[in-house]
């Protein structure tokens, strides 16, 4: 800069400095606000309380960018552009607002030991960028990963940065070239002006003079650029993060049915404005696709095409005139891409500022059933199942002790007490299969001396089906209900084995003013092997690997109890499958799927049974309901019966405790 | 165009059903009533011609206890416009034959075109109420129909008969009894269900009809209601084939009795 300023003029490079920053700063800002404009269209939504909580996330997800290492090699590259792009966005604030350069303003301080610093993290820093770069350019263009989509976008964005980079370093090597001493350790800097060793001062001077406006010309178009790209995301991803949801994970908004006059999403300003800011933030990366298991089976959703269409909606909508007013579900957004999402969660928890996904699939499902009465028509038997039946399969709510008849369990009533209540949930007690579970269960807590007793027919369905596929007005229905039943009760823990249901009455319920505490099977029966009063003694010959369900581990975050109770097992050799823990695959079943018919491309289940397969267990197991259900379908289907069974993992520990 | 819809509460189909021990009814403590099943493709058929027709009006009728005026809700939440209960305790002891007059005594005094009804209650099963209806009003009734298109005048229904389809035409008044296939009943929305809610229904006794007990006493009278013989295990012959053989025809003479 000191160069730039001999040549033309201290004055006249301050001016052409601040007329060219003040005009691309304008430009930033007019950008950036239309973009926020139509954010504001979008309804209230709180998301300012827990600071603390907040600003620790800053640091956490955005300045060390905890979640990008998810993709070990993705996230180094990301991470060290990012801070590159914080080491040089110092430097240029230093030019902005001192007028000079950083390296000269720090020199004077701690015998210049600060600038060499600072200029030898610019220089590695520099150089892990333009690597980084360049390898983000052959993954798009040579290796072709599919999750990021070519598009020009992305690669202006990498020609920016790699030009501004290159501009850099070859001012820094004519600098060197003309005799300027560098501050700190700069090695690529001085082999590049090796190479300049044939050129005439007076050249080399004329050159960095244009290089460095050329550098500090990029850096402007950038800031006007950014605003209009999806580099957005560096403006807005930290926002995002902060303004993130911080309510558990598994808790749908509650709709106010009595005072609503419409539900769901049917326009795009029905969404929160922090939905709508999610669409801004999106750096369209693409990890949510590549663990959606819908989108891995063909079925026509892609988590980020979700987000992308609805931004372009967002957009083209602001734009008003009398363009056609059609719902987004069907016009927008495909119907078959709204019922196909299983709610797992995979691609909030991967999405590395925390988009929530899932809950625009659900506003659009809300719209769908509430508004229209339309879904797939396999739901509507589930539905009236569930409205008079209290539950979803078509059998008699009278049944629903059936499978405990002979085992002599206490019903609670009302105003009696019981240390555990047992949840069973409508697999337990209507599924042939799953009632193997719920019985099993019952011995075990039975051998562990658990004071114990169910709610027999009083129990009803907790909701979750109806909730999931968009019937929240169903869903309030039953779930006060069995929250007036569980008030009317003593208690000091529910347990359950079915993760739908622990998430219902534990993350749902206390919408609805039921504050219960609630803890599933795996949990406890964990506890009762720490306490020793369970004693797994017969050993169980087998390979296991444990499937963690999505509402169980991502919602719940319950994944070490499973294992901790299998690997308590004797014989039990624990293989993990590759998706594992947050990673996990779904069954296919879950938000309300289990309900509905799967006829669009590959099955779910028959993904998840051939990913645990490739790992060789004996025994598939899991710690819920649906999932069972699945894999025992989809084992039977790909007919591999004779190599690979599916099992809870109660039903593990029952066999090895009921050897003793 | 005005539609009538004639409905029924039953109780819902997945209900336990077990006779009295005395034999003198069905106990139904614990089953949950809904709308008749058949009578909902009535009142979706209903629906389907007034979305076809601005100017229809459904009004949809029960002959039931209080709780019926819940398959009423219903009905107005899938979309009929006016509900009339039929409500006297004297109503509950009737027949088939009596529910059909006490049906016609309330539809007369109204202006009518079309009357809709399910092909039968999935209760008592006895079908006949379309039909005794469709003879008291003198007007033509068509049973157990899958199709219907409504012109001025007239209408022509499909029913299918085992191996064939039959298509009547007839003049407009007239009576339909909806079979499944007809369509396909629609969930109600939620708007439509709480504006239900607050929906006032119109409620008729005996006497507000003009009815005398005499009018509508039952001519036919339950005499027992007991519960099929309970379905026995399957069994398994094992064992070598000539042994097997020669068991089964035993049991096929001695027990089946079939030979």
């Amino acid at each position: 800069m000191e160069l730039v300023k001999q040549t033309i003029g201290a004055a006249s490079t301050y001016v052409i400095l601040y007329v060219a920053f003040a005009v691309a700063l304008l430009l930033f800002i007019r950008g950036a606000r239309s973009k926020m404009s139509v954010v504001q269209r979008g309804t209230p939504e709180g998301r300012t309380d827990r600071v603390r909580e907040r600003i620790t996330g800053l640091l956490r997800y955005v300045l060390f960018q905890g979640r990008l290492f998810k993709y070990p090699a993705a996230g180094l590259m990301h991470v060290l552009i990012f801070w590159g792009f914080l080491v040089f966005a110092l430097g240029y604030a230093f030019i902005i607002f001192t007028g000079g350069e950083i390296q000269g303003r720090l020199s004077g301080i701690g015998g210049g030991a600060l600038s060499g610093i600072y200029g030898t993290f610019q220089e590695i820093f520099g150089i892990l960028v333009v690597v980084s770069v360049i390898i983000a350019a052959i993954r798009r263009h040579i290796l072709k990963i599919q999750r990021l989509e070519i598009n020009r976008d992305a690669d202006t964005t990498l020609l920016l940065i790699f030009l501004i980079m290159a501009s850099h370093f070859v001012v820094q090597a004519l600098g060197i070239r003309l005799g300027e001493k560098l501050h700190g350790w700069t090695p690529l800097s001085q082999v590049l002006s090796g190479t300049m060793a044939g050129m005439s001062p007076a050249g080399a001077a004329n050159l960095a003079v244009v290089l460095w406006w050329a550098h500090m010309f990029l850096i402007f178009g950038f800031l006007v650029y950014l605003p209009r790209s999806k580099h957005l995301h560096i403006l807005f991803g930290p926002f995002n993060v902060y303004f993130r949801s911080l309510r558990p994970a598994g808790e749908l908004p509650l709709i106010d049915i009595e005072n609503a006059e419409s539900f769901g999403a049917e326009k795009i300003e029905d969404y929160t404005w922090k939905s709508l800011f999610d669409l801004l933030s999106c750096a369209e990366c693409g990890r949510c696709q590549d663990h959606c298991p819908a989108y891995a089976t063909e079925k026509p959703l892609s988590p980020k095409r979700l987000l992308i269409d609805l931004k372009h909606e967002l957009f083209e909508s602001a734009t008003g005139g009398d363009r056609e007013a059609d719902p987004l579900a069907g016009r927008t957004i495909e119907e078959d891409a709204i019922w196909a999402c299983t709610t797992c969660r995979a691609c909030q928890e991967q999405c590395p500022i925390f988009i929530e996904h899932t809950d625009k699939l659900m506003e659009l499902r809300r719209y769908l059933t509430l508004m229209q009465g339309r879904f797939p028509s396999e739901a509507t038997a589930a539905f009236k199942s569930l409205e008079t039946n209290y539950n979803p399969w078509p059998i008699g709510w009278s049944e629903r002790a059936a499978w405990a008849e002979d085992l002599d369990l206490r019903k609670l009533d009302e105003g009696e007490e019981t240390d555990v209540l047992l949840w069973i949930g409508c697999a337990g007690a209507f599924d042939d299969r799953n009632k193997k579970v719920a019985r099993a269960l019952v011995g075990l807590l039975r051998k562990a001396g658990v004071d114990v007793a169910f709610l027999g027919t009083d129990e009803k369905c907790c909701g979750d089906p109806a909730r999931r596929l968009g019937n929240e007005y169903l869903y309030q229905t039953l779930a006060r209900e069995n929250v007036e039943t569980l008030k009317s009760r003593k208690f000091r823990r529910i347990v359950t084995a079915c993760p739908h249901c622990l998430n219902t009455l534990a993350a749902e319920y206390p919408q609805l003013g039921g504050e219960f505490h609630v803890v599933h099977a795996m949990e406890l029966l964990d506890e009762l092997l720490r306490t020793g009063s369970l004693k797994p003694a017969g050993t169980v010959s087998a390979t296991v690997s444990f499937h963690d369900s999505c509402y169980l581990g991502r919602y719940n975050n319950i994944y070490d109890a499973p294992r901790r109770v299998l690997d308590a097992i004797p014989g039990v050799t624990l293989k993990e499958m590759k998706k594992n823990r947050s990673s996990s695959f779904c069954c296919g079943a879950g938000g309300g799927r289990m309900w509905l018919e799967e006829n669009i491309g590959t099955r779910i289940n028959h993904a998840r049974i051939e990913q645990a397969a490739e790992v060789g267990p004996d025994i598939v197991a899991s710690g819920c309901p649906y999932c069972l259900t699945m894999f025992e379908d989809g084992i039977k289907e790909k007919e591999m019966s004779e190599n690979l069974r599916a099992l809870d993992v109660i039903e593990l520990l029952d066999q090895s405790v009921g050897k003793t | 165009m005005n539609i009538i819809v004639c409905v029924k509460h039953v109780p819902d189909t997945e209900a336990v059903i077990k006779p009295h021990p005395d034999g003198s009814g069905i106990a139904l403590e614990g089953s949950n009533y809904v709308l008749n099943p058949y009578d909902e493709y009535a009142v979706e058929e209903a629906i389907r011609i007034k979305e076809a027709n601005a100017d229809a009006t459904i009004t949809v009728i029960t002959v039931g206890p209080d709780d019926a005026t819940k398959s009423l809700r219903t009905a107005i939440a899938m979309g009929a416009d006016d509900a009339i209960h039929l409500n006297d305790p004297a109503f509950l002891e009737t027949d088939s034959q009596g529910i059909a007059t006490i049906l016609a005594a309330a539809i007369r005094p109204l202006p009518y075109d079309l009357i809709l009804c399910g092909k039968q209650a999935v209760d008592n099963d006895c079908a006949q109420v379309g039909a005794a209806l469709a003879e008291l009003l003198g007007i033509p009734g068509i049973s157990v129909i899958t199709e219907l298109s409504v012109e001025t005048g007239k209408a022509t229904a499909h029913r299918e008969l085992e191996g064939a389809t039959e298509i009547i035409e007839c003049t407009l008044p007239a009576l339909f009894t909806a079979q499944k296939g007809l369509n396909e009943p629609r969930y109600p929305a939620l708007p439509m269900i709480m504006k239900a809610k607050r929906k006032e229904i119109k409620t008729l006794d005996a006497s507000a009809l003009g009815l005398s007990p005499g009018d509508f006493a039952p001519r036919s009278r339950r005499l027992k209601v007991s519960s099929p013989p309970p379905r026995q295990a399957g069994r398994v012959l094992e064992g070598k084939v000539s042994e097997v053989v020669t068991e089964v025809v035993r049991l096929i003479r001695e027990e089946a009795k079939i030979l």
